[in-house]
């Protein structure tokens, strides 16, 4: 009856737990990184500077001729561009959630099948878990910085227009 | 259901993912090697180069163009132009580095090479750098590997773009985009990744020596890499270097000097930087950058003093959790308009005064310490 705690649980069980317990400590020092990084006050002050710079450098006062049909032109298919490359984008974070879900069910069928006693079965479930969860997240990752390209790229088309309009 | 505010859910979190490409942390190490003090070995100022991959190869363009009265050419692998993160107005400094000069959407929304290349002789005009002209009889290396996911050759394209904007003649420049390499610097060692893949550490076998091509190409006619170093590589307290707060920089910095150029010879100094997750305080003990990436061998064979500058992961102020050189303004966390690019940014600083040091005359005292 004096039986250490940790004899009765399988080895198995105990990595399974320790697994996630190393990846819920990551995710919290990742996450405290990224709050140090919001820095929503000084990026807004950073680019309205170089905004107010840009306008001085490019002197943006309307012209009183309108642009020739090739700006105009130019400017559309630039942004026809971004879009379809944006529509991609997307459309492959889609596909890639799409493929994990897949991998996701078929790794789930198969820790079903394991043999060995429900401490196996359990350390099992929470391996695939964890394995299921990064790959869910690489895939969040992934579609992040894609909206990020698309919502830097549509920031960078504006202002190119505006010079081009304007300039 | 209570929904976390915009600016965080998206912008943000994008930037620091885009950032540091995953989202594993690295902890800082502390440098645990025996360190001396960087010793002058009277080498030859005005023939300095420097190259690096990535995060180093954006620092490579701006130690380039910043200090180009002592510089004779670079090599830049998988970086973008200098002044990249300043392309456009709309994003942030961090927003630009992390897509405009990274992956961008199009080549439109790419790095704004007129602008930067204007930025550029503004800034040569007040004296923040020095004059541009310095750059036109150099000798440039500039490389892109076709499966590079994280710096696409649509930026790269924009570097050479750039340079040639400020006068280096294309045929001072060669751009090797032909290559399936993945996001890394290249070797010709079979134990090396996979030539298309992109993984750490960030160094794959493609079959050729990139290092022997970039030192070719900066001081041309070289003579085959050694087989054997006629000394060690070095330690060096990089700290004594290091003059502001926020730098990420490491205590320790690395240093290969040929036996002939610790007495000799004046030999030139060659500048290599790495890229994000490469510094040894990430990577060590293989020693990979520094030591098993060919440079060692070619500055051997030719008599040229290879300087290995670190910085390394630092999860609080700076936040720089990847160990990357800084090119977005990390390095100045409280100003709006952090200087990282002029003769004053401090980790440019840093390096300039370890490359004036090794122009310094020889001293015994220093020959004692690093020949051991």
């Amino acid at each position: 009856m004096n039986q250490p705690v940790n004899e009765l649980i399988d080895p198995s069980l105990q990595d399974a737990v320790e697994h996630w317990s190393d990846y819920a400590k990551d995710s919290l020092q990742t996450a405290e990184v990224v709050l140090r990084l919001y820095t929503p006050v000084k990026d807004s002050l950073q680019i309205t500077q170089q905004v107010l710079e840009s306008v001085q450098e490019n002197d943006w006062t309307p012209s009183a001729t309108l642009p020739d049909a090739a700006t105009f032109s130019g400017i559309v298919s630039e942004l026809s561009d971004i879009q379809v490359a944006a529509l991609k984008r997307m459309s492959d974070d889609f596909n890639r959630y799409l493929d994990t879900s897949v991998e996701a069910g078929k790794l789930f069928g198969e820790t079903l099948k394991t043999d060995g006693d429900p401490q196996q079965q359990l350390a099992a479930w929470l391996e695939t878990s964890l394995k299921v969860t990064k790959a869910y997240q690489d895939d969040f990752s992934q579609q992040l910085s894609d909206l990020g390209a698309i919502e830097s790229a549509y920031k960078a088309w504006w202002q190119k227009s505006l010079e081009s309009l304007l300039g | 259901m209570k929904r976390l505010p915009r600016q965080f859910s998206t912008r943000n979190l994008v930037r620091f993912l885009a950032l540091t490409f995953a989202v594993s942390i690295f902890p800082a190490q502390a440098d645990t090697a025996l360190t001396t003090k960087l010793p002058g070995f009277n080498a030859e100022l005005k023939k300095t180069s420097v190259s690096g991959l990535s995060s180093g190869a954006f620092m490579t363009s701006q130690l380039y163009v910043v200090f180009s009265d002592i510089m004779v050419g670079a090599g830049i692998v998988a970086g973008g132009p200098y002044l990249c993160a300043k392309s456009w107005a709309g994003n942030s400094l961090l927003e630009n580095a992390t897509t405009t000069c990274m992956n961008p959407l199009t080549p439109s929304v790419g790095p704004n090479t007129p602008h930067l290349v204007e930025l550029t002789k503004a800034l040569a005009a007040s004296g923040d750098i020095d004059p541009v002209e310095n750059l036109k009889d150099d000798h440039l290396y500039i490389f892109s590997g076709k499966s590079d996911k994280t710096v696409t050759t649509t930026v790269v394209d924009q570097t050479e773009a750039y340079f040639e904007a400020l006068g280096i003649p294309a045929s001072s420049i060669q751009y090797n985009k032909s290559v399936d390499a993945g996001h890394a610097l290249i070797t010709d060692e079979n134990d090396d990744t996979d030539c298309s893949e992109t993984k750490e550490p960030y160094v794959n076998d493609c079959d050729f020596e990139q290092s022997t091509v970039i030192l070719n190409q900066i001081y041309g006619s070289l003579n085959p890499p050694t087989d054997t170093l006629s000394s060690e590589i070095m330690a060096f307290d990089q700290s004594e270097f290091i003059d502001a707060d926020n730098t990420s920089m490491s205590d320790t910095g690395y240093v290969y000097a040929p036996a002939v150029c610790k007495t000799h010879r004046s030999c030139p100094v060659h500048v290599v930087l790495h890229g994000c997750e490469q510094g040894a305080a990430v990577i060590d003990p293989s020693n990979k950058y520094y030591a098993q990436t060919g440079y060692n061998q070619v500055a051997e064979a030719n008599d040229i003093i290879m300087l290995y500058p670190q910085v390394q992961p630092s999860d609080e102020a700076p936040v720089n959790p990847k160990g990357c050189w800084d090119f977005w303004g990390y390095s100045s966390p409280d100003s709006v308009d952090p200087d990282f690019f002029t003769r004053n940014a401090p980790q440019l600083r840093a390096i300039r005064k370890m490359i004036e040091r090794l122009a310094q005359p020889v001293e015994t005292m220093s020959l004692t310490t690093t020949t051991e």
